[in-house]
């Protein structure tokens, strides 16, 4: 089980955003894609849950083509892999339950309970707030939420896209914690998109820096903590 | 020039300012750091008189103030150069050809040349970054409140836009006060630094001083805060860091506005 891109292209228009990106992203290891805005993060972790296709080049997640598969095949692909959004993207409307309990069909309700509370228990929180609706809990609260209701299909891949972008340091801290806990107590593998240098060098197995279109870096901590190259000590001096 | 003595605010029963003092000397930056849900950016709009406080007072020498909103704010449907002249339309009496020279000019000093006939959508996060700078920084205010200038930059765009501010604040003399939740920048940014303490009876605001005072401070809340600690002081009462709906704000702000607005002051 494992993420593969092979020589990856994609444009918008005149604007290449991938230009030949090849990367493995191993069973169970945490990932961190770094890069400036704009250096195609996002939309690498999109070509990974088939929400964008490449032009070019192929994507694997696990047995599946990922490039090749029609709309019934990617339904199945997503189940698989859990996006946690940037922001929490609740449904205000609902409360903490209803909202961790939105993806879980076709399951005995007594089942989904269960499900719900093992899943708020996995980010630390329990059945007190079930009846809590978004607004009238924390950022950082909401982020666990969320967090959890990604965690309740039971994703073996789980794909964060910013996930402590504009968050102030403790709960970057909580939020960096929980995915390190998560993915070695589930034993998911982790793709990580972020700005942060500081989060990857705490909890990443290894980083990919993007730049321009293309991998500028790839390794473990320490090899980047190593790598000479201009933007990447740029960005180890941004790491608290 | 900016004198704060013990502004407190509520939303209906929950607490968010508890008597918060500061002073900021013509010219200074002063940053406000706290985490999400503190009260930062209903400070900041107490400070420019979108929101009134129920106790306590905020005293600014000087009408002439402009502010920088988290998501700039910029006009979709306006090309840059026009974002530009705007407000020297409304608060200018300048000629045309002047007001366009001096967007032009102002383009330049933010490092945007030859984007005038663009549209804010056309730009990127950084670059509109700079242009809400530009459109803040054209009528010379004396005073500038910036909120969350960086949030959702990349560290490295953060800097820059940080050594941009920097930079103007110098050439104008400028007065500024920045909220945000990035310890970086306020190192970069600060002459003083204050960090709001979440607290059930809302928050209060811990003066630390210069940043090589604030890095050695003996206050536990402080360090907690600039190291990012997930256990101290301040998450011992996550139940008040709840961020207001977006509705509450804005029909507040919207009732100050229409309450308050004044041509001469906006």
């Amino acid at each position: 089980m494992s993420i593969i891109f092979r020589d990856v292209y994609k444009a918008f228009g005149p604007k290449k955003i991938l230009d030949g990106v090849s990367f493995t992203v191993d069973t169970g290891e945490i990932m961190f894609i770094l890069g400036k805005s704009g250096m195609g993060k996002s939309v690498t972790l999109k070509n990974i849950v088939g929400l964008l296709r490449p032009d070019q080049g192929s994507v694997q997640v696990d047995t599946m083509t990922i490039n090749e598969l029609d709309e019934d095949g990617l339904e199945k692909a997503r189940k698989i892999c859990g996006m946690v959004f940037q922001h929490p993207a609740l449904l205000d409307s609902l409360n903490v339950y209803q909202n961790v309990a939105f993806g879980l069909r076709g399951i005995p309700e007594e089942r989904i309970r269960e499900r719900v509370l093992e899943c708020l228990k996995l980010v630390h929180l329990d059945e007190s707030i079930f009846k809590r609706k978004p607004p009238e809990i924390s950022y950082g609260m909401q982020k666990r939420v969320s967090l959890a209701r990604t965690l309740a299909p039971g994703p073996r891949y789980l794909l964060f896209d910013e996930p402590t972008t504009g968050l102030d340091p403790i709960t970057t801290n909580a939020v960096n914690e929980l995915i390190f806990e998560l993915s070695r107590k589930l034993k998911v593998t982790s793709v990580v998109v972020s700005h942060d240098m500081g989060c990857a060098l705490r909890i990443a197995d290894r980083i990919l820096v993007l730049d321009q279109g293309k991998v500028l870096a790839l390794g473990s901590v320490d090899e980047i903590k190593n790598n000479p190259d201009p933007l990447i000590r740029d960005f180890l001096m941004e790491a608290i | 020039m900016i004198s704060v003595r013990g502004v407190s605010k509520r939303f209906y029963t929950q607490s968010i300012l508890n008597r918060v003092s500061f002073e900021v000397a013509k010219g200074k930056s002063f940053v406000v750091l706290g985490q999400s849900g503190v009260g930062k950016s209903v400070l900041l709009k107490i400070l420019a008189k979108l929101i009134a406080p129920d106790q306590g007072e905020v005293r600014i020498d000087t009408r002439n103030i402009g502010m920088l909103f988290q998501k700039n704010a910029l006009f979709d449907s306006l090309s840059v150069a026009d974002n530009l002249e705007f407000p020297l339309r409304e608060r200018t009496t300048l000629s045309r050809a002047d007001r366009k020279k001096k967007a032009l000019q102002f383009l330049d000093w933010v490092g945007l040349p030859n984007t005038g006939h663009q549209f804010p959508d056309e730009l990127s996060g950084g670059m509109q970054k700079r242009l809400g700078i530009a459109r803040a920084l054209i009528v010379e205010p004396e005073v500038l409140f910036y909120d969350e200038p960086t949030a959702g930059l990349d560290p490295i765009t953060s800097r820059v836009i940080a050594e941009l501010m920097l930079r103007l604040q110098k050439e104008f003399g400028t007065t500024i006060v920045v909220v945000t939740s990035d310890v970086m920048r306020a190192y970069q940014l600060a002459d003083h630094i204050g960090v709001l303490i979440n607290k059930p009876e809302g928050a209060t605001l811990s003066l630390a001083g210069s940043p090589a005072e604030a890095r050695n401070s003996k206050d536990p809340a402080i360090q907690q805060f600039l190291q990012g600690l997930t256990h101290g002081p301040l998450t011992e009462h996550p139940e008040v860091l709840r961020p207001l709906p977006d509705a509450l704000g804005e029909c507040d702000i919207g009732r100050s506005i229409t309450e308050r607005f004044d041509v001469d002051y906006f």
